[in-house]
């Protein structure tokens, strides 16, 4: 396959998936914040005003606050809700992550399926021709549920239509890296979100579990809530974990867990079966670069405790995770599609 | 309400109707098929098939004020017909013109006879901007210089078909030739019926065969043809795309190959791998870096010297645009007679060269009736139609001309003729021209029924090109007229043109008054 | 004379070059006043030359594609010259101007006829031209072309460094030095203005004094036309110019169409007419159609370029 080619269906993949994950984190930041679990009055904490939403941490996680604070000046929902879904000049926007993966598929038509093309250029299209006052005016729900749909379409024809070759490999590979490291990143960044509230108390610490802050809490609970909501794992975890919500069985499920798909194990172990795949095909016979990267973590995922993993701190662990699929996407470059 | 209420020809030859207002033989099932269709109904199929364009994503890039911007190529739904007689003739005297062409091209390139002959003044070939000298002397495979050509046919108010234009380096428009077709055959079933019209999804397969063969000598086993695209900005982007895919090649750019060891490569993710045959849709200027503009990053450095050294074939070849430059043009006719001693069978535009100074000074003086080219752009661009210019841009042209006499042409304003055309709610006349695409093989040349027939949507407008707001038709080739369709009105047509000059043998209801 | 020709060149990069593509017109040509019995082309880092012949001398094409830091070309040849007499067969006494006007002449040599990108008919020339007309000893053509080629070399200094191998004509006559590429494109311009076919001419003259030709052109390497390839690291090789001042190097000349049908040397650098001692390689409308070594590849500015040209007499 040409280098070009195959570069082109990684991305593709990568994209989808990366904005189905911004209209997942969005849709759920927005609407866990419609409903507080504060009574009235408890929500400023100092003189701090309690924002009505708290879109800063949305901001960190697409890692796009500087490009934000360059041409927003406040926070309002129409200026967030444009910024993330359709301000082209935010690369991760949704239209822009969009836009790059239609622009990809248009360079190699004659490579996938014309009804994934199609399905791309025809949602293009539709994005396009909305903007955030008519969004707002609707229900952005349903605005983002019109994107997952999309990339649900698409990845549904991509099942049903490609050939198991190749290409579809690349495909795979850009999507569950992009998942993988997109649900990392909406741990990472939510957990976060829920330390700052008391600043001195540990969030994990028996201590303050009973508090309304602490874990276990009315604020912890929603925002694990809002996590586990933010890649459809809510229901998927109640039928794993009925005890209940607690970090330790979130990070269990959302990390560890090989068996729901938008876990980062899951994710890591199909890009694992997808370059195994790709190398054969090629005619190399010894594990490479991107494949030995890959094992290694795979190995990390399916030999953690979740316990282990927080109590050596969450959010390094996640980090790792993030800067390691970065490493396997050079690696990946380096070896297949440097061109 | 008939969509055809308040149709009128206005003076103007119209390829459906009889200036007496009647369909011609040859498109009456059609017409009466129109006529029976409601305005709603054919409406909500033009929908229907833009809709189509819109979601594949068939379009093209405009430059200039849009840049960037893809555009769907307007469609416009009502076929034009080509009688099989007038087909005949449209076929060999194309098969002709490149026959001649391409022996021009590789005279040019080799002993010069033509030249030394004093045919055709030899600065307008060896000084012309398309004139390679790199590539003198060199042999492309069954010297065979231009595969795929497509020329420009028009039809004068009297009926006679034309020759406006060859184009001889990378003709586009075949694309839409294909998908217009599929998407009639969708939205218009009913129109086909018991009309014998003649496919045309076999280019594809004609083209791969003709492609396999131009294989260099090294090459055992199935050879590696792939098509060259500048890439996704540029305006034909969805044409290669497509060609790719229906000939089943790979699509590349020119970072995707290198040069190594005088053999073309193509970078892959189990390694580089040999390249055999390159449809080329990259204009020679661009091609190679090393030789031709350094500055070009679509191209392949040393990608003409393997060619020169023929590891890998090039369709079409280097150097071709010398023959389809619009002074040499002008001499084509005689570049028939020079190199198969026969007369055309299709004629050329009139046309007055600037370098002459006879005719420069007929220009200058007429600017206001003719339309002036510039002897190397295309698409529309570098162009001036006298009559409906201003004095300003005939002021602004006149410097022009004059500060580089051999950089123009100029030509009477010709009436195209016109044919129906989809405007808001109803049908008017529109002109048309048509591009028929020829494809010159190993051991003959075959050209696809029909061709590309272009519209120019703006009332009023000759300008046909996609780039100007101009649309395209599918066009059908009938495979042969019953005897009732061939009515009183074409014997009385022939009748009217045999008084005509022999050449002119446009528009014969069979092939006894040509052969 | 047996002529045993060395012409070395060596371009250094800063960092690594990659996918170098080069064309050299380094090839002696055979024709009836010298014959090329052997000529190689070896480049290190090693690769294969692929050569071909054009009618206007040989191309040879190389590339590199592994990372590199110096790319070193070696062309070695050995030449037969005959012509020991260049005046042989000049007529000085009869005008030429009939030859001259004839249209079929015009026509047949139309290319060497034409203004060009680097030799324009600039106003100048018809001043030099009237010098050289005072002083020419007769209405013959040769003996324009002599007194012309006398008139060059003593109205123009030949100054390395002031001009570079884009320098068109106009630069050369505002500065009034230049080196024998300008030199050339002078004689070219006024030759073609007054209807004489002239052609540019690289090559090697031979220095029976110190083995080596005179001093003269500065550079190789042509510069792109426009500025390096789409994307940032892609360059092609900049300045060549400076860099080569007293190296030995190649020459050029002009040869003019007379009369009697024969191509004739003329040498405006060195006021002399081609003999014995001059080696043709490559025929062009100008330097631009000639350039003895031309590439692209990817990577930074060459640092340094040596050229060393040797001509020696084998006896």
């Amino acid at each position: 396959m040409l280098c070009r080619d195959a570069d082109s269906c990684y991305w593709i993949g990568r994209y989808v998936e990366r904005a189905e994950a911004t209209a997942r984190m969005v849709d759920v930041h927005y609407h866990a914040a419609l409903e507080s679990p504060l009574p009235p009055g408890q929500g400023s904490i100092g003189e701090e005003e309690f924002q009505p939403i708290r879109w800063q941490s949305l901001l960190a996680i697409s890692g796009n606050a500087d490009n934000y604070y360059e041409r927003y000046t406040s926070e309002t929902d129409h200026d967030v809700l444009n910024f993330f879904s359709f301000d082209l000049d935010n690369p991760n926007s949704i239209l822009s992550t969009w836009k790059s993966a239609r622009d990809n598929a248009r360079s190699i038509r004659e490579q996938i399926a014309s009804e994934m093309w199609e399905a791309l250029n025809i949602s293009y299209i539709n994005l396009k021709s909305l903007d955030a006052e008519r969004v707002l005016a609707g229900s952005p729900h349903e605005f983002f549920q019109t994107v997952k749909n999309a990339s649900h379409l698409f990845q549904g024809i991509l099942n049903r239509t490609m050939l198991m070759g190749e290409a579809r490999d690349w495909l795979d590979t850009g999507r569950f890296l992009e998942r993988s490291c997109q649900t990392a990143r909406i741990l990472d960044v939510k957990y976060h979100d829920l330390l700052p509230i008391e600043a001195d108390s540990d969030p994990l610490s028996e201590r303050v579990g009973a508090s309304v802050y602490g874990v276990g809490g009315a604020v912890d609970t929603h925002g694990w809530i809002a996590v586990l909501k933010s890649v459809s794992a809510l229901e998927m975890y109640r039928k794993t974990h009925r005890d209940g919500i607690y970090p330790a069985n979130v990070v269990d499920f959302l990390v560890l867990c090989q068996e729901f798909p938008a876990s980062v194990s899951h994710g890591i172990s199909r890009v694992e079966g997808c370059l195994k795949r790709i190398r054969s095909k090629a005619g190399i016979q010894a594990k490479n670069e991107p494949e030995r990267l890959i094992g290694r973590l795979l190995a990390d995922l399916t030999y953690s405790r979740p316990g282990e993993i927080i109590s050596d701190g969450l959010h390094e662990f996640l980090e790792d995770v993030q800067a390691r699929c970065a490493i396997v996407g050079s690696a990946i470059w380096e070896t297949y599609l440097g061109y | 309400m008939s969509l055809f209420e308040s149709y009128a020809t206005d003076g103007f030859y119209d390829e459906m109707f009889e200036p007496s207002g009647l369909p011609r033989p040859h498109y009456r099932k059609l017409y009466q098929r129109l006529v029976s269709m409601s305005k709603e109904d054919f409406r909500r199929r033009c929908q229907l098939a833009d809709l189509t364009l819109v979601n594949q994503g068939i379009t093209f890039a405009v430059y200039g004020n849009d840049a960037g911007v893809e555009k769907p190529f307007p469609f416009d739904l009502i076929p034009r017909i080509i009688p099989s007689a007038e087909w005949d003739l449209i076929e060999r005297g194309l098969k002709q013109r490149l026959t001649a062409l391409n022996l021009f091209l590789h005279d040019v390139y080799h002993d010069q006879k033509i030249l030394n002959d004093r045919v055709i003044p030899r600065d307008l070939v060896v000084d012309a901007v398309n004139y390679r000298r790199e590539f003198i002397g060199a042999n492309p495979p069954h010297g065979i210089y231009v595969h795929i050509c497509g020329s420009d046919l028009i039809r004068n108010a009297d009926g006679q078909l034309l020759v406006l234009e060859d184009n001889l380096r990378t003709p586009s428009g075949v694309s839409y030739v294909l998908e217009n077709r599929i998407i009639l055959t969708r939205v218009l079933p009913q129109l086909f019926r018991d009309l014998a019209v003649r496919p045309v999804e076999h280019y594809s397969t004609q083209l791969l065969r003709n492609l396999m063969d131009l294989a260099p000598e090294h090459c055992n086993g199935e050879p590696n043809v792939v098509l060259l695209t500048p890439g996704v900005y540029n305006s034909a982007y969805f044409e290669h795309s497509f060609l790719a895919q229906q000939l089943g090649i790979q699509l590349v750019e020119g970072r995707d190959l290198f040069v190594d060891e005088n053999f073309v490569y193509m970078k892959t993710t189990s390694g580089p791998q040999r390249v055999d045959v390159i449809y080329r849709r990259v204009d020679d200027d661009f091609l190679d870096p090393l030789v031709f503009r350094a500055d070009s990053a679509l191209g392949v450095p040393g990608l003409i010297n393997v060619y020169r050294a023929g590891n890998v074939s090039l369709a079409n070849s280097i150097g071709t645009g010398v023959a389809d430059d619009k002074v040499i043009y002008a001499y084509v006719p005689r570049i028939i007679e020079y190199y198969l001693g026969e007369k055309p069978i299709l004629s050329n535009v009139e046309t007055y060269l600037a370098w002459q100074p006879k005719d420069l000074s007929y220009i200058l003086d007429n600017l206001d009736k003719l339309v002036v080219k510039a002897a190397n752009e295309s698409g529309g661009y570098g162009m001036l139609i006298g009559p409906q210019a201003t004095a300003a841009e005939r002021a602004d042209f006149a410097n022009r001309i004059k500060s580089n006499p051999r950089n123009y042409i100029a030509q009477p304003l010709i009436s195209l003729s016109r044919s129906p055309a989809l405007v808001e709610d109803r049908f008017e006349g529109r002109h048309i021209d048509l591009r028929p695409y020829v494809l010159y093989g190993k051991d003959d040349i075959t050209i696809v029924p029909g061709g590309l027939t272009r519209v120019a949507l703006r009332k009023g407008s000759y300008v046909v090109n996609s780039s100007q707001g101009g649309g395209s038709k599918d066009t059908w080739v009938l495979a042969g007229e019953t005897p009732e369709a061939l009515g009183g009105e074409m014997r009385q047509t022939q009748r009217s043109h045999t008084e005509t000059a022999p050449q002119d043998a446009e528009n014969l209801p069979d092939n006894g008054g040509a052969h | 004379m047996r002529l045993r020709i060395t012409h070395n060149t060596i371009y250094r990069y800063p960092s690594t070059a990659i996918e170098s593509h080069n064309e050299a017109r380094l090839i002696p040509i055979t024709d009836e006043h010298q014959t090329c019995l052997d000529h190689r082309i070896t480049v290190n880092p090693t690769c294969g030359v692929y050569s071909y012949a054009l009618p206007t001398g040989g191309v040879s094409y190389f590339n590199v594609r592994e990372p590199h830091y110096y790319l070193n070309i070696l062309s070695e040849s050995l030449v037969i010259t005959y012509r020991s007499n260049p005046f042989e067969g000049f007529q000085f006494i009869e005008p030429d101007e009939e030859f001259y006007a004839d249209d079929s002449v015009r026509q047949h040599f139309c290319e060497y006829l034409a203004e060009t990108k680097l030799v324009p008919f600039h106003s100048d020339i018809d001043r030099i031209a009237a010098v050289a007309d005072r002083n020419r000893t007769g209405p013959g053509a040769a003996a324009f072309l002599i007194s012309l080629t006398r008139t060059l070399h003593r109205a123009f200094e030949f100054r390395p460094g002031v001009t570079s191998v884009h320098s068109t004509i106009s630069h050369v006559l505002e500065q009034g030095s230049g080196v024998c590429q300008d030199f050339s494109h002078l004689m070219l311009a006024i030759c073609r203005r007054r209807g004489i076919p002239a052609r540019y001419i690289s090559g090697y003259l031979y220095n029976s004094v110190d083995h080596s030709v005179s001093p003269s052109v500065p550079s190789f390497r042509t510069p792109p036309e426009g500025e390096a390839i789409a994307g940032n690291e892609d360059r092609f090789d900049g300045e060549a110019g400076a860099a080569l001042l007293g190296a030995d190097v190649m020459h050029a000349w002009v040869e003019c169409l007379l009369p009697d049908g024969s191509w004739r040397g003329f040498d405006p650098t060195n006021n002399l007419v081609a003999n014995h001692h001059f080696v043709k390689v490559h025929i062009g409308r100008d330097y631009s159609d000639v350039v003895p070594l031309r590439g692209v590849y990817k990577g930074p500015t060459a640092e340094s370029m040596q050229i060393n040209v040797k001509v020696i007499e084998e006896l």
